[in-house]
């Protein structure tokens, strides 16, 4: 069976993103991330793999939001992966996402040092998953214990499954029918999931926007999630 | 037949025990300072510590080469687009894998040409430690009068039948 | 009686006053090897109730707050410490570095000042080799204790394993773990070779315990030139092959940090601003130690003025040459760096790491700059002792600015923040010196401190001779 080769893709679109926040909470369930509680969140540990990031922007009337979901760009030349002594991150070239490898990290914490983005998280201490929330689990996914990096990883479990179901049935790979659960919770469809190699799928279509943009592009990390360029928005306080 | 002098006299006794006949590969002499072989009067020794150095240098650059250009290919992961081998951290390693055999090579190198470390009862006088110069000769027996007159003449302390010792 | 015992003792004749001033250099000074030996010993065996009671201290607190406290991280997580994202990495990499230079001491002692025949370097080179061990078995601790798994490090080490992987050459950590090992080997056995004839002065002096461990240790040394020849010999390699492999590993320590693509981090000049410090910090830890040693020890034969002064003279170069380096560094940023960098410089110089970075430039530029010129002051044991703390506490300063400052800012200002170091990082850097003072009080007393040989080989090069009305000290070349 010949491996085919995908480049997974992400485009957001920046004027769609209303940071509702449901994308974050999605991952949180799909993938098994902990929640780490007030304290530890005021110590900045949170570990939302995907978060909005908000921008204030103006003043008095004229003050308003920005809002950037901000996940791991799956770097063509990840900065975090040529770091690891462990090999515990590194490019997957059959479908060319950044990989953390759970059993092989041993917590050197370089790869988040190294991330412009830092879009890496630590397992600071043990999860901690309180009835019933335990019962919620993934089982297709490891929960990570303390000491290792975890970060986002393009829901791969789901990438796999559809791929495997497909093959199983018989039916050729509907790349344009894979989500992870942040793009499969948007409501109004800011996240768009795809095969960049596929010059007709929604994600590459979108890659060629004018209004597309990479993030710290000039740091030559070659980002594979790509931004759309807001128009004007407003959230008006008071 | 072991004796104790100082370095002028030590010289002294060295050139007549030559003039003696005794070779100098029959002359042993034990110090407990580095005295550079002219200044006693000794020939040069060669050693082999230089080559054995340099096979080290040698396995070095091969382990090196080992673990930064062949093990990569037994289990192949990319990693933030860079080649398999990369040149420069190839370079670095090879020269950390160099020093270290190096090092460790020329030490080896050290006890293996001393036959460190040995248990054998060897020939010495614990009293060389307080500065004095110890002379051990081996000659044949017609020889010994001669050599203990040499000695004498020289002020030497302790003069006696060397016998090996445990150290 | 040996040429230069003679000289001195002939009875009824009065020293001329400029012999006298000589009297005071230690290689002008020669006293029978008898009476050097047995002053070594001696303070080798000295353990009197201070030296236990010391010595328990230490050992309460390096297991208390070195042990105790990692093992508690250990099985807590490393949620104890006060790291988080962006911090990453926090005091036990600052430490650890600081660690590294602290051993740069031993090797720019006993190696270059051996190859440039700096002759002060005679008594001086063991304790201070003794340091670059101690301080580097301190220092890769560090790199456990930094580890969020530690029980899986060993990893790090190239070994087939059933899984067919092995270590990742690309990361600055497995060129760190190469370069460590290999100055550790390196700078252990460049203590061992010398020692070897002092171990063998000391197996024929003294029974019990130690006449056992030092027969081991000695491996059957006689003092026969073959086994001179080749010591000096090992001895000449090691010292021209260390001093790369010195550079090599703070090199690559401070390529650790400017491999990445963090702001202030990426620079050029971390590898040769970093061996600087090191040797800064290092040589002023030396002075420390070596004061510290010679008033507990009574030592005052052997490391006299003349070997303090000298030290503390390349205290003050190394000071001028760390200036250089820091103000090539901070002056690039200032000029031309972008807004990023730029936010780096408000920090140090008005933000949140303002109050250590000035604390860092008086310890470093100021007080060495304001007071080492002083040859006075270079010989006062008591001055030295606060400068070079001073200067240590500068130094490690200068680590913390870099590492956990520095990360506080990035590209993306929604990720800036702080970091404060929690109990548990200050109480494994408290018990981190602990663990050295105490290896190295423990290690002072089992090998003899002094390389007797070659002081009474520096005694047999020097002597005094007259040059018009002048009497001058004179070195021979005695060396093949």
């Amino acid at each position: 069976m010949a491996e085919d080769k995908y480049k997974w893709g992400m485009a957001i679109d920046l004027d769609l993103c209303t940071g509702c926040q449901a994308c974050v909470v999605a991952c949180h369930a799909e993938n098994n991330v902990p929640t780490v509680g007030e304290v530890e969140t005021t110590r900045r540990r949170s570990m939302h793999w995907i978060r909005i990031e908000r921008y204030w922007h103006g003043e008095g009337s004229e003050l308003r939001a920005e809002f950037m979901p901000l996940l791991c760009q799956h770097c063509e030349h990840a900065p975090c992966e040529p770091v690891c002594p462990m090999y515990a991150t590194y490019h997957d070239p059959n479908n060319q996402l950044n990989i953390q490898v759970y059993n092989r990290c041993a917590g050197i914490r370089y790869c988040g040092v190294n991330c412009p983005y830092k879009v890496r998280h630590f397992n600071w201490f043990d999860p901690y998953f309180p009835e019933p929330l335990n019962e919620q689990l993934n089982p297709d996914v490891t929960v990570r214990r303390r000491g290792i990096m975890e970060k986002c990883m393009f829901c791969v479990q789901r990438i796999r499954r559809a791929r495997e179901e497909a093959r199983a049935l018989g039916v050729p790979f509907d790349t344009e029918a894979v989500k992870p659960a942040c793009v499969q919770t948007c409501p109004t469809d800011a996240l768009v999931f795809g095969n960049l190699l596929d010059p007709e799928s929604r994600v590459a279509q979108l890659a060629r926007s004018p209004r597309a943009f990479l993030l710290l592009e000039d740091l030559g990390t070659k980002p594979s999630v790509s931004y759309l360029k807001r128009g004007e928005s407003y959230v008006r306080t008071g | 037949m072991g004796s104790f002098l100082d370095i002028e006299p030590s010289a002294d006794a060295l050139d007549d025990l030559r003039s003696l006949g005794i070779p100098d590969g029959d002359i042993s002499v034990m110090s407990s300072l580095p005295y550079s072989p002219d200044i006693l009067g000794r020939p040069h020794l060669k050693t082999r510590l230089p080559v054995i150095g340099l096979v080290a240098v040698v396995l070095g650059l091969l382990a090196g080469l080992f673990f930064t250009a062949i093990t990569p290919h037994l289990y192949i992961v990319r990693v933030g687009g860079q080649p398999i081998v990369p040149l420069p951290p190839t370079l670095l390693l090879l020269y950390e894998f160099t020093m270290l055999f190096l090092i460790v090579g020329t030490f080896g190198g050290f006890l293996f040409l001393n036959h460190f470390p040995t248990d054998k009862p060897q020939y010495y006088d614990p009293k060389l430690n307080d500065g004095r110069i110890s002379i051990l000769v081996h000659c044949p027996a017609e020889k010994v009068a001669e050599a203990t007159a040499v000695f004498e003449a020289h002020g030497a302390q302790d003069i006696h039948e060397p016998e090996r010792r445990e150290l | 009686m040996s040429v230069l015992d003679r000289a001195e003792s002939r009875p009824g004749v009065a020293r001329p006053r400029a012999e006298e001033k000589h009297r005071k250099s230690l290689l002008l000074d020669p006293r029978p090897q008898e009476e050097l030996n047995t002053m070594v010993l001696e303070a080798m065996q000295r353990t009197g109730r201070e030296y236990w009671i010391v010595v328990g201290v230490l050992v309460v607190l390096a297991l208390a707050a070195f042990l105790g406290t990692w093992l508690y991280m250990i099985f807590s997580g490393m949620g104890v410490t006060g790291l988080s994202r962006p911090n990453y990495w926090g005091t036990f990499i600052a430490s650890f570095i600081f660690w590294i230079g602290i051993s740069h001491a031993g090797t720019f002692i006993s190696a270059i000042l051996r190859i440039f025949s700096a002759e002060y370097r005679r008594p001086i080179t063991r304790a201070a080799e003794m340091m670059t061990t101690t301080s580097l078995l301190v220092a890769a601790s560090f790199l456990g204790i930094h580890v969020g798994r530690v029980w899986v490090s060993y990893w790090i080490v190239p070994y087939p394993n059933q899984r067919g992987l092995w270590p990742n050459y690309h990361s600055p950590f497995l060129w760190d773990e190469m370069a460590i090992i290999t100055y550790l080997i390196g700078s252990t056995l460049y203590l061992y070779l010398p020692l070897i004839p002092d171990l063998a002065m000391a197996r024929d002096r003294l029974a019990g315990w130690r006449g056992k461990l030092y027969r081991a240790m000695a491996l059957g040394w006689t003092g026969t030139e073959g086994q001179w020849h080749h010591l000096h010999l090992a001895i000449k390699i090691f010292s021209v092959v260390i001093i790369p492999v010195m550079f090599s590993v703070h090199t690559i320590v401070s390529w650790d940090l400017a491999m990445t693509k963090s702001i202030g981090w990426r620079s050029s000049i971390f590898a040769p601003y970093f061996i600087v410090g090191a040797v800064f910090s290092g040589l002023s830890a030396a002075i420390t130690v070596l004061l510290i040693a010679r008033s507990s020890m009574k030592l005052h034969y052997f490391i006299r003025e003349e070997h303090i002064n000298g030290l503390a003279r390349l205290v003050l170069i190394f000071s001028f040459v760390w200036t250089y380096f820091f103000f090539a560094d901070f002056l690039t940023e200032w000029y031309g760096g972008d807004a990023a960098g730029h936010t780096l410089i408000t920090l140090q110089t008005a933000g949140q790491m303002a109050p250590f970075w000035y604390t860092m430039l008086f310890f470093n530029i100021v007080v060495p700059w304001l007071t080492l010129w002083n040859g006075r002051i270079r010989r006062s044991p008591i001055a030295l002792l606060l400068i070079t703390i001073g200067i240590n506490i500068g130094m490690y300063l200068e680590r913390y600015i870099i590492v956990t400052g520095f990360l506080r800012r990035n590209h993306m200002p929604f990720n800036w923040g702080d970091y404060t170091p929690s109990i548990v990082e200050i109480g494994i850097l408290a018990g981190s010196l602990c663990t050295f003072l105490l290896l190295y009080a423990l290690l002072s007393r089992l090998v003899p401190l002094i390389p007797v040989w070659e002081v009474r080989e520096g005694q047999l090069t020097h002597s005094l001779r007259r040059v018009g009305r002048a009497t001058v000290p004179t070195i021979a070349e005695l060396e093949e």
